[in-house]
């Protein structure tokens, strides 16, 4: 089932990547180079799923992920967090990225996950600490 | 006969004025030559012959002769004479013949007899006797042994009343020397009780001979001033102060002259530098040896005051830890200075082991007795409850011997951190420790050395807790650059495989094939820039300075600033025409400058505006005046300057301390503006910080002006030849992938390919010598063998055989020995810088073999 994801990444040939691949898989996209303007896009584009990078200049993927979570707009999209390491995975899941992945992925890992992450709601998380 | 009254000497007349003042310079002369002789003389005897020949030349007369009368054999004996007695011979009341020193002198007594023998057995005073004309007799008679002495001298040529007169004159100072001779001669019959008293008297005393050089220090000497008998002997006084020098020579020579004790006032200096203020007497002696010296005795005013003591030991102690970074480093000086203020003979260190089982000795001064079976060198170690030391461990008190516990007189426990850690132990403690002044004093020297081990241990603590930080903060900066390390290569392997994946879909388009490769090579290169950075940083990599424009640089790396401004981020430059060129490696500008944008831009989450200059500046002596090694002249400013939070007084001055960040745990290393320093002052640039918190940070770099022309950027292109070939190439990389690629290259270049993973392997391959073989290109870092030995031994098998050296080691290029000048290519390089290297190398080896 196509869906609409947004792909945050600072490194554009990455992000490129990332595109191409879901757009194989028949999905379309939106992008978005940093944390800020990606927050804003999630706000007013309403993804179903965002592909978020772990480590970005300006604001972190952490950060961006909270302040989706905290918004009342897009806490409920789901959020695959990319990592090129994989120390940041506890950090991610506790912040309440659906899943983590560890690039570099394939195709077929990415399709995995998106179709896992997109059968998921993103919860609030002001109800996750409840 | 005369009865011997002065009556009938005739008057004195003007004309004889002149020969009364010869006749009392000739006197002094005698009695200064008498005094003289005096401290050389043997004995009386001795004396006496040279007095009575003194006295005959220096006053002109014919003879003169010394007596003694010996009560015991109740006979004048003659002590010495001088002059020709025989002359009178003719005179009836001279009919003496040559007198013998053991002869009787009762010839000449018996010419003169009622008159002399008067003469001679005066004793209550002097008395002058004329019994003839033109001899004269005066008695010398001892005030100190009660001896009856006489001179008698016999006259032709001397006028009788300045004979007279003159010998009156010498008599009362040649009776005192008679006597001093004989007191110091006996007192020197006596040198071996002197010995013991010398050694043994509490007071301080040093001899000194005729040339002012000790030759005596007795213990007490040492015990004040510091110095052993064998640092002072034979050498002049060390413990006068300069200042008092003049006057205390002055006092030894009166001491000498007078042959008569002496006293004066003086500033003495120990061996330690400390004045002390002393009384001094000085005594004439002569010893066994008949050698005159003089002795000084020393007596120190404050050593009478217990109290003044026990300040001085307690102000001793202070100045030597105020001094010292640990007591270990000063603990046998403090024990010598408190044992000699106190006048202890001897002082022991000891410190509680860490398990608080055992005593350990860590210094003596001055060793004592072993009979107590207590150790006495350092390092030595005793039960925690051995005797004086067991009682202050356990009652952390002060403690006197009760004669049972041992050797030594007092113990006194050094308490650190409320436990006892220390004691000082000592032998002939003579102060009072029940005085309760004295038990303050002697606790008050102990607290302070406690006091010293406390804040000894706190330091030491300190330090490593802040190593132990240092290593933590290390420890995670390597690990988050790790982690970044990881992710950005994760991030380019991602891009290559992804798009391998891609190139394998039947349905991928050639443009889209084209753009995918071109990505591929993109992000190659990418990591290779990475790699490089990274080695720059750790300094492996050399760097390459060039004077280069920076104008140009700042724009070379404009995309690399766009990437960085994100967000609501702007970032813009102002550069104006005509910057001055400067000498620096660009990979490191480059470095430099992301460094400092990077963190102008995490100093601004939420946004801002980040501006970067360039301009041409001239610095005073003045403005370079707080940065080592930097000069005057004309510089090329580059600043960053943010928006942000600002720096406060502490991060401004941590700054570039490696590993130092204020950044959340992901973002930073700690290591951008550490770079930023480092590449500062290799360039000889000086770095200096505007900030304050809230209202943004400004760093402003300046580096010299180049002195030479720009030289123009060169891209490291090879000359564009046909690089194909038909040669027989022979490569040989343990790594398979390599291998692999690197022949299928050449093998599309038209190259015959042969390929071993081993220097072993190659070998084989090159030693039948049926086998063709151009061109040997050859990984360095391979296991078992080297390329450059594999070099050397193909060299030997293929004597003209090219070589291309392959690395990925960024420091091969040093530590090749490539006396033949073979290429190295540093992996990763491209097909193409491949290829034409390998071409090269075959044409250089074909042109030499024309040549």
């Amino acid at each position: 089932m196509s869906r609409r994801i947004l792909v945050i990444d600072d490194d554009a040939m990455l992000q490129n990547c990332v595109v191409r691949y879901l757009e194989i898989s028949g999905h379309s996209t939106i992008t978005a180079e940093d944390g800020i303007n990606g927050e804003r896009l999630a706000q007013s584009e309403r993804p179903d799923l965002i592909l978020l990078d772990m480590r970005m200049p300006g604001r972190s993927g952490l950060s961006t992920l909270a302040a989706l979570r905290a918004s009342q707009a897009t806490c409920t999209i789901p959020v695959i967090m990319l990592s090129g390491c994989d120390d940041d995975f506890d950090a991610a899941r506790r912040a309440g990225a659906a899943q983590v992945l560890l690039k570099p992925f394939s195709r077929h890992k990415l399709e995995d996950a998106v179709a896992k992450a997109i059968g998921t709601t993103g919860v609030p998380c002001m109800q996750l600490r409840s | 006969m005369s009865t011997g009254t002065v009556d009938r000497l005739p008057a004195y007349e003007d004309s004889d004025v002149v020969s009364e003042l010869m006749l009392k310079l000739r006197v002094a002369e005698v009695c200064r030559q008498a005094w003289r002789v005096s401290q050389h003389a043997h004995d009386k005897l001795e004396l006496a012959e040279v007095v009575a020949a003194d006295v005959t030349q220096t006053l002109g007369l014919s003879a003169a002769a010394v007596w003694e009368l010996d009560r015991r054999a109740g006979v004048w004996r003659l002590m010495g004479c001088a002059g020709d007695l025989d002359v009178h011979a003719s005179r009836p009341h001279l009919a003496a013949v040559r007198l013998d020193t053991k002869a009787s002198g009762s010839d000449i007594i018996d010419t003169l007899r009622s008159d002399v023998q008067r003469l001679l057995e005066t004793t209550d005073q002097h008395r002058t006797w004329v019994p003839r004309n033109n001899v004269v007799a005066v008695s010398l008679n001892s005030h100190v042994s009660g001896n009856l002495r006489a001179l008698m001298t016999w006259s032709e040529r001397v006028d009788e009343c300045l004979h007279l007169v003159a010998v009156e004159s010498i008599a009362q100072d040649l009776a005192q020397v008679f006597d001093v001779v004989e007191v110091v001669r006996r007192n020197a019959l006596s040198g071996r009780s002197f010995n013991v008293l010398f050694e043994n008297l509490p007071c301080a005393i040093a001899g000194i001979d005729h040339n002012g050089r000790c030759t005596r220090w007795n213990d007490a000497a040492t015990q004040l001033f510091g110095w052993d008998h064998a640092d002072v002997s034979s050498q002049p006084l060390r413990f006068i102060a300069p200042a008092c020098r003049e006057s205390f020579q002055a006092t030894v020579e009166l001491c000498r002259e007078q042959v008569k004790p002496c006293d004066m006032r003086l500033t003495c200096q120990a061996g330690t530098g400390e004045t002390l203020q002393t009384d001094v007497l000085c005594l004439p002696v002569i010893d066994r040896d008949a050698q005159s010296e003089v002795l000084i005795v020393i007596s120190d005013e404050s050593l009478n005051d217990v109290r003044q003591r026990l300040c001085r030991a307690e102000a001793g102690v202070a100045s030597l830890l105020s001094t010292a970074n640990t007591v270990g480093e000063v603990s046998q000086q403090l024990l010598e200075s408190i044992c000699r203020r106190l006048n202890w003979y001897g002082g022991e260190l000891w410190q509680l082991s860490a398990d608080r089982q055992r005593w350990i000795c860590t210094a003596v001064w001055r060793q004592v007795s072993e009979s107590s079976g207590m150790a006495v060198q350092p390092g030595g170690s005793l039960r925690n409850d051995s005797g004086l030391l067991g009682r202050v461990n356990a009652t952390k008190d002060i403690a006197c011997a009760d004669g049972n516990e041992g050797t030594f007189d007092l113990a006194i426990p050094i308490v650190c951190d409320g436990e006892v850690e220390a004691a000082m132990v000592c032998l002939g403690a003579q102060c009072n420790a029940d005085d309760e002044v004295v038990r303050t004093s002697l606790n008050a020297i102990a607290y302070q050395i406690g006091h010293a081990l406390s804040r000894e241990r706190i330091l030491e603590n300190l330090q490593k807790a802040e190593e132990n930080l240092q290593q933590t903060r290390k420890m995670e900066a390597i690990g988050m650059l790790a982690g970044g390390i990881a992710h950005d290569f994760n991030n380019l392997i991602m891009v290559i495989l992804s798009n391998c994946e891609m190139l394998q879909i039947p349905t991928t388009s050639m443009d889209q094939r084209a753009d995918m490769i071109d990505e591929i090579r993109t992000v190659g290169e990418r990591a290779a820039t990475l790699t490089r950075k990274l080695l720059s940083f750790s300094r492996k990599r050399s760097s390459e300075p060039e004077a280069l424009s920076p104008t140009r640089l700042l724009k070379e790396c404009e995309n690399m600033l766009e990437r960085l401004a994100v967000g609501d981020i702007v970032v813009e430059s102002h550069v104006p025409d005509g910057v001055h060129a400067i000498r620096i490696d660009p990979i490191e500008f480059e470095q430099l400058l992301l460094n400092l944008v990077a963190n102008a831009r995490d100093a601004m989450p939420d946004g801002g505006r980040i501006t970067i200059t360039l301009a041409n500046v001239s610095l005073t002596a003045r403005d370079v005046l707080a940065f080592q090694d930097a000069r005057a002249g004309d510089y090329v400013e580059l600043s960053v300057a943010d928006t942000g939070c600002g720096m406060d007084q502490e991060t401004r001055t941590r700054a570039f301390e490696p590993f130092f960040t204020t950044k959340e745990q992901d973002k930073g290393t700690g290591l951008g503006l550490a770079t930023v320093y480092g590449i500062t002052r290799r360039n000889h640039g000086i770095i200096k910080i505007e900030s304050s918190p809230g209202q943004g940070t400004r760093f402003s770099i300046c580096f010299p002006r180049a002195s030479i022309g720009i030289k123009p950027r060169q891209i490291h292109a090879l000359p564009r030849q046909d690089p194909r070939g038909s040669e027989t190439l022979l490569i040989v990389d343990d790594e398979d992938a390599v291998r692999r690629i690197i022949q299928r290259i050449l093998e599309v270049h038209g190259y015959k390919v042969l390929a071993a993973d081993s220097g072993s392997a190659a070998l084989k391959l090159l030693r039948p010598p049926q086998q063709t073989c151009d061109l040997l290109l050859t990984d360095v870092m391979m296991p078992q063998m080297k390329g450059t030995q594999l070099a050397e031994e193909a060299r030997k098998l293929r004597k003209e055989l090219p070589i291309v050296f392959m690395s990925g080691y960024y420091g091969c290029a040093e530590s090749l020995n490539n006396s033949n000048d073979s290429p190295l290519l540093v992996k990763p390089f491209s097909s193409d810088v491949l290829v034409q290297t390998v071409r090269q190398a075959l044409d250089r080896r074909t042109f030499h073999a024309l040549g």
